[in-house]
Order: structure tokens, then C-alpha cells, then sequence
């Protein structure tokens, strides 16, 4: 059995390490310039995922480190938002990203890209720089207030459900709906004929009026119904010229 | 460092709070819209007093009680879809449509179609525009003793407002059209979409149905926003659950929405086919009655009123209206509003229908309490001719008394097949 904090030390060296290298890779897709705003989202994803996963492997009963892996998640999520509600502040999301990771990599790393650290970096202090830093950095979401914090997310909400019917309205307009719900109606009435088709089969067994007949009879009526007003129309202008 | 985390784990705890705070607010609302929705409270749809001054089958027409001393002498016809009922132009007293004209002198009559029963599946637009529309408008136009009526068709019942127009032209003084389809090639909303031929089979659904039931055609509505419509509203209502004002429209409001009405199957059928699906009625090819809709016939004032914002009936399927008429005095009024909004929106009753009522007004008469004569005498004013004879007549192209006196009797006798003489003792009763 490892001494005490002796394996937290090490998943500590093990998330330094992955945390590294994806910080390097930001780094690179940086310099050359090429990332888009999906990859850019794909990659922080993948690098949150990780991270977040890692962070859990590093909890103790600790309770300032509950705390702050808690903070932690909750501000990650905050700044999620933030980055879809605000696509124009993606660039500062990411030299937020990259100066506070990468302070923090250079510092703890001695031994070049992927090479062990002999002293792992106090992460409690990492995270509280770089909340302070994110602070200056991100002006609008972590100095929000909770009253603020709570606007802010109730028009996410608002802007969210926006987007949301837009999108199925746009979807509705779409030749695929249309074909679709033409589709749908069609079982349907196909269904609806088929029982229509069984139950005259049953009322015709048991000698009752079938909707066949009634229509017939329906039918009869409105001819006749037409007719009398066609006749009566009729004897009208004939009555009147004899008035006059 | 201390102390940042201490600030941190405090507005997480305030943040939580909040939240919570929300959580009970919000269920608290939610109780209150369960509480409306198990037992709701009765709502008084008996809308403005009226009476009933004729009925027909399932069709009644409602005379609404002046509410000014003097009217204007051209009693003016409210003519609804026959989709839903007609009570959305008279839903609450501050938003109906109905009580503004009126209190803006106007002699307000609508006709309320009723619900088909399976006994009528067999009516046709025919049916409506010259069966219901016209005999209604002769018993108005006996009862008010005047010659002509003004019409205000909202929706579908705009489109039969102006087929009527088209084929009657001699008993309409003005004509109002209301967000009403007439162009359906330049509808660019899915209505149009949903009912193309290569997507919807009517005859399947009319041979399945019978009536179409309002249920089947309210679900279409539905989605033409389905987010909003079946969801967000019901959201967005509970932040007014405690103002009385907005709870009533709102539960007035659905209860209309929901009181949809089954459509006849002919009409249904030969509306999706003649309108949708083959855009007749703008290019002058619906046939009723053995007879073209030519809506160039259409030669009186002319309102059209569009909604901004209709996904129902885009304003771009009534505005090419304008351009087919031989009306000089047209105009157009376009509100930023949907297409519901158009009649019961308080934008629009502050802005819109003040500015309707004058249009009309200053053309429903020289002044209040006298009667214009129309510049056209209506052949049905001749004794002898009636209906059928109109019909004969407007088919040849006579449709008013000028053009009467001034037609070759010899022409005129062969197309109609009226006798000379009976033709000539007419010209001398005009004389």
C-alpha cells in the first residue's frame, strides 16, 4: 500500500502530463493559425472532458478540494454558455485558456513536452490563479453576482428557446417535413380506410346502413336541396315580370 | 487566497439560493396553471349583444345592437373562415373588432357557419359564396332597405369574400379583405408547402374523412410553429399567472383555438386543389356555378389589411389582390402583427382598426343617416330580375344596369337565352 498522498501525487503527475500535451496542442493549432470556432469547441470539450474526469480521480475527503473541484465545474459550465452565447468572445476564451494553462504547464513542467515532473504544481493554487485570472480576463461572467449570474441564464434560456423554435420552424418549411407529414397523413388515412372498409363489411353482415348508403342519401338531398333553390329562384322571376 | 475562495464558495451559495428561490416561484406558478387548467374558470364568450336575424341550416347571421345613435347607412358584413369560429373578431370587449366598428357608427352583421354536420359534406365553395353569402347579403340588403353592403372577409373567409365580389359586384359597396389567401403561388409559408400536390393527397383525406375534422386542421396550424404553439407559450404565461387581464386573454385565446370546426369535404377538397394546388382564383379560372371568378371585376374601394408576421396567410399571397382588381380607390394597410394578432393584438386595436374605421366611414355614405345611391344600378333592383337572371346576365357580361341599357339586345338575348321582349321590357322599367 502507498504511503499517505502518495498516490494522489501521482494521479496528480498523470493529469499534469495530459494536460500538457493537450495545452500543447492548443498551443500549435494556435501558432499555425488554422482553428475554427468548432474545432476550437471540439478540442476545449475534449480537454474539459478530461480534465473534469481527472479532477474527480484526484478528489480526497478533502473538503477545500470539494470545494473546489465543485467551483471548478460550476464555473466551466458558466463559461461554456458564455462561449455559445457570445461567439465573438471566442478569442478571448481561448488566450484566456491558453495564458493560464500555460503559465501554469511551464512552471511545473522541468523535464521538456511529456517528461515527469519531480515537483507537481500545488493545483489548489493553479485553480485559484486561474479563476482570479479569468476574473480580469472575462469581464461579465465570473464577476457576476449571483443576481447577475441568474439573469445571465434566464436569457441563455430565453435566447436559447429563440434559437430553438427558429430552427424547427425553419425545419417545418422543409421539402423532408412536408414529405414526411404527407407520408404520416397518408398511413393514416390508410388505417382509417381500412376500418372504414371492415366496419361496412360488419354493418353490411348484419344488414344495417353502411356510411356508403348514408353518403348516398346525404348526396340525394344536397341535389334536391340545390334543386328546390334553383326552382324557387325560378318561379321568383317568373311571378315578377307578370307584376310588373 | 483564503479569503477568494471564501468569495467563491459564498456567491455559489447565493447563486444556489437564487436558484432555489426560482425553483419554488416557478412551482408555485406551475400550481396555480395546474389549478386553472383542472377547474377553469367560465368564460363569457356571449360577446357583444346581438340578435340573430337569420338562419339557414347550420349558418346563422348575428345583427349586432348599434352602440351609437347614429349609424352609418352601409350596413357592413363580417365574413370569417370557415376554420374556427367567428368569435376571435369579438373575443373580449377592449379586443373585439366587432364593438370598435360599432362604436365607430358602423351597422355590423357576421355570418357564423356553424359546424357542418356529416349532412353537408357535400357543399361546395359554390355552396358558400353563391348559396349562404349571397342570400345573406340580399336579407340584408332588404332588411336595411339599401343596395349594396360593405364586406370585411377575414381569412378564408376573405377569399370567399372576394370570389363573392367578383361574381356580385352590383350589391358590394366596399370591400375589406383581411389576411386572406388569393394569390397561393406567392404563399411562401408551409401551408402552401404542406399542401402540394407531390406531398398531400386531399382526395385520400376528404374520401377518409368526410367532414375534414377542425382537430386534423388545428394540428396543421399548430405546427406551423410547434415550439411556441405547443410549448413556449405555456412557459411564457406562467410569469403573468397573477394579472387577471392577460389570464383572461390568454384563456380566451385558447379556448378559440381549440374550438376549431370541422371543414365540409367538397369545400375543403376543391379549396386545397383550386387554391393550393393550382392557384386558380388569381388567374381568373375558378369556375363556380358554371361561371369564372374575374376578379378585374372588382371595381369598388378596396382595403386590404395584411398581417407582417402571417406564416397562416403571408401577406405576399394577398397583395398581388391590388394588381388583378380594376379598383381606383384601393389601398393597403400592412400591420406588424401575425395573423391573429391582426384582430385581437392591442396594437392593433389602437392603431390599426381606428384607421380602418375611417376608411370605411368615408365611404359608407354622404353622411350619417343618409343613403349614397350606387353609381351602378343592380339588376336585381328591375323587377323580374332575379337571381338566376343575374347569373344569366353577369355571364354574358352585364352585371349592372349601365351596362344593361347600353348591351346589343340581339347579342345579349342569343348568349342568354332571354327572350328580346323580356329584355326590352326591363330596358323600359329602367327608363
Amino acid at each position: 500500500m502507498p504511503e499517505d498522498g502518495e498516490d494522489i501525487k501521482d494521479i496528480y503527475g498523470e493529469w499534469f502530463r495530459l494536460s500538457n500535451n493537450i495545452s500543447r496542442r492548443f498551443q500549435k493549432i494556435a501558432e499555425e493559425g488554422t482553428v475554427g470556432y468548432e474545432e476550437f469547441l471540439g478540442l476545449w470539450s475534449e480537454y474539459s472532458n478530461t480534465m473534469s474526469e481527472e479532477m474527480k480521480r484526484c478528489l480526497t475527503d478533502e473538503e477545500k478540494t470539494k470545494d473546489l473541484a465543485n467551483t471548478w465545474k460550476e464555473y466551466t459550465k458558466s463559461m461554456e454558455k458564455h462561449i455559445y452565447s457570445c461567439m465573438e468572445g471566442q478569442t478571448d476564451v481561448y488566450a484566456l485558456w491558453m495564458d493560464a494553462f500555460g503559465t501554469w504547464a511551464n512552471k511545473g513542467d522541468g523535464e521538456g513536452d511529456n517528461g515527469p515532473t519531480s515537483q507537481y504544481p500545488d493545483p489548489m493554487s493553479f485553480w485559484t490563479q486561474y479563476l482570479k485570472g479569468a476574473e480580469m480576463k472575462m469581464p461579465g461572467v465570473p464577476n457576476m453576482g449571483p443576481d447577475e449570474l441568474f439573469t445571465k441564464m434566464q436569457e441563455m434560456q430565453d435566447e436559447w428557446s429563440k434559437q430553438y423554435s427558429s430552427a424547427v420552424k425553419d425545419f417545418m418549411r422543409t421539402p423532408a417535413f412536408a414529405s414526411w407529414a404527407g407520408n404520416m397523413v397518408n398511413q393514416t388515412m390508410d388505417s382509417k380506410e381500412q376500418l372504414n372498409s371492415m366496419t361496412t363489411e360488419y354493418l353490411q353482415f348484419l344488414g344495417l346502413p353502411t356510411q356508403s348508403d348514408l353518403d348516398s342519401i346525404r348526396l340525394r338531398f344536397h341535389e334536391m336541396d340545390k334543386k328546390l333553390t334553383e326552382l324557387c329562384n325560378m318561379k321568383e322571376e317568373r311571378q315578377s315580370p307578370e307584376k310588373s | 487566497m483564503d479569503s477568494d475562495n471564501h468569495k467563491t464558495s459564498t456567491d455559489i451559495f447565493a447563486f444556489q439560493r437564487r436558484l432555489m428561490e426560482e425553483t419554488l416561484a416557478f412551482n408555485n406558478k406551475m400550481a396555480k396553471a395546474t389549478a386553472i387548467a383542472m377547474n377553469p374558470p367560465d368564460i363569457d364568450l356571449k360577446g357583444t349583444p346581438h340578435d340573430i336575424v337569420y338562419e339557414e341550416n347550420q349558418v346563422k347571421i348575428l345583427h349586432y345592437h348599434p352602440l351609437v345613435k347614429d349609424v352609418h347607412p352601409v350596413p357592413l358584413v363580417l365574413i370569417y373562415a370557415l376554420v374556427n369560429k367567428p368569435y376571435i373578431l369579438d373575443i373580449k370587449p377592449d379586443r373585439s373588432v366587432v364593438r370598435s366598428l360599432l362604436l365607430k357608427g358602423f351597422d355590423v352583421y357576421m355570418i357564423d357557419w356553424g359546424e357542418p354536420g356529416p349532412e353537408d359534406k357535400y357543399l361546395t365553395v359554390n355552396d358558400y359564396v353563391n348559396g349562404y353569402i349571397d342570400r345573406t347579403i340580399d336579407m340584408i340588403r332588404k332588411r336595411t332597405d339599401v343596395p349594396q353592403v360593405s364586406i370585411l372577409g377575414y381569412c378564408m373567409g376573405g377569399t370567399f369574400s372576394a370570389m363573392y365580389t367578383a361574381l356580385h359586384p352590383e350589391k358590394v359597396r366596399n370591400l375589406l379583405l383581411m389576411a386572406a389567401g388569393i394569390d397561393f403561388e406567392s404563399d411562401n409559408g408551409p401551408l402552401r408547402l404542406w399542401a402540394d400536390k407531390e406531398y398531400f393527397d386531399v382526395d385520400k383525406v376528404v374520401d377518409g374523412f368526410g367532414n375534414v375534422p377542425g382537430e386534423f386542421l388545428n394540428m396543421g396550424f399548430l405546427l406551423l410553429d410547434p415550439y411556441n404553439n405547443l410549448y413556449g407559450k405555456y412557459i411564457k404565461i406562467l410569469d403573468s399567472i397573477d394579472n387577471d387581464d392577460v389570464m383572461d386573454l390568454f384563456l380566451r385565446m385558447e379556448r378559440w383555438i381549440n374550438d376549431g370546426v370541422a371543414v365540409a369535404g367538397e369545400t375543403y377538397r376543391e379549396f386545397i386543389k383550386n387554391g393550393y394546388q393550382n392557384n386558380l382564383l388569381i388567374k381568373n379560372e375558378w369556375v363556380l356555378n358554371g361561371q369564372k371568378v374575374n376578379l378585374s371585376k372588382i371595381d369598388m374601394p378596396v382595403c386590404v389589411i395584411v398581417a407582417d408576421y402571417d406564416t397562416l396567410v403571408p401577406k405576399e399571397s394577398t397583395l398581388p389582390f391590388v394588381d388583378v382588381i380594376s379598383s381606383k380607390d384601393k389601398v393597403i394597410m400592412s400591420f406588424p402583427k401575425g395573423h391573429i394578432g391582426l384582430s385581437v393584438s392591442s396594437g392593433a386595436h389602437r392603431h390599426l382598426w381606428p384607421k380602418v374605421a375611417e376608411w370605411l366611414a368615408e365611404r359608407s355614405g354622404d353622411e350619417k343617416g343618409k343613403r349614397k345611391k350606387p353609381e351602378h344600378g343592380n339588376l336585381d333592383s328591375i323587377k323580374g330580375i332575379g337571381p338566376s337572371y343575374v347569373k344569366r346576365l353577369g355571364k354574358a357580361g352585364v352585371n349592372n344596369l349601365d351596362e344593361l341599357m347600353t348591351a346589343d339586345m340581339d347579342k345579349l338575348s342569343s348568349a342568354t337565352g332571354i327572350p328580346k321582349k323580356t329584355l326590352n321590357k326591363w330596358i323600359d322599367t329602367i327608363k
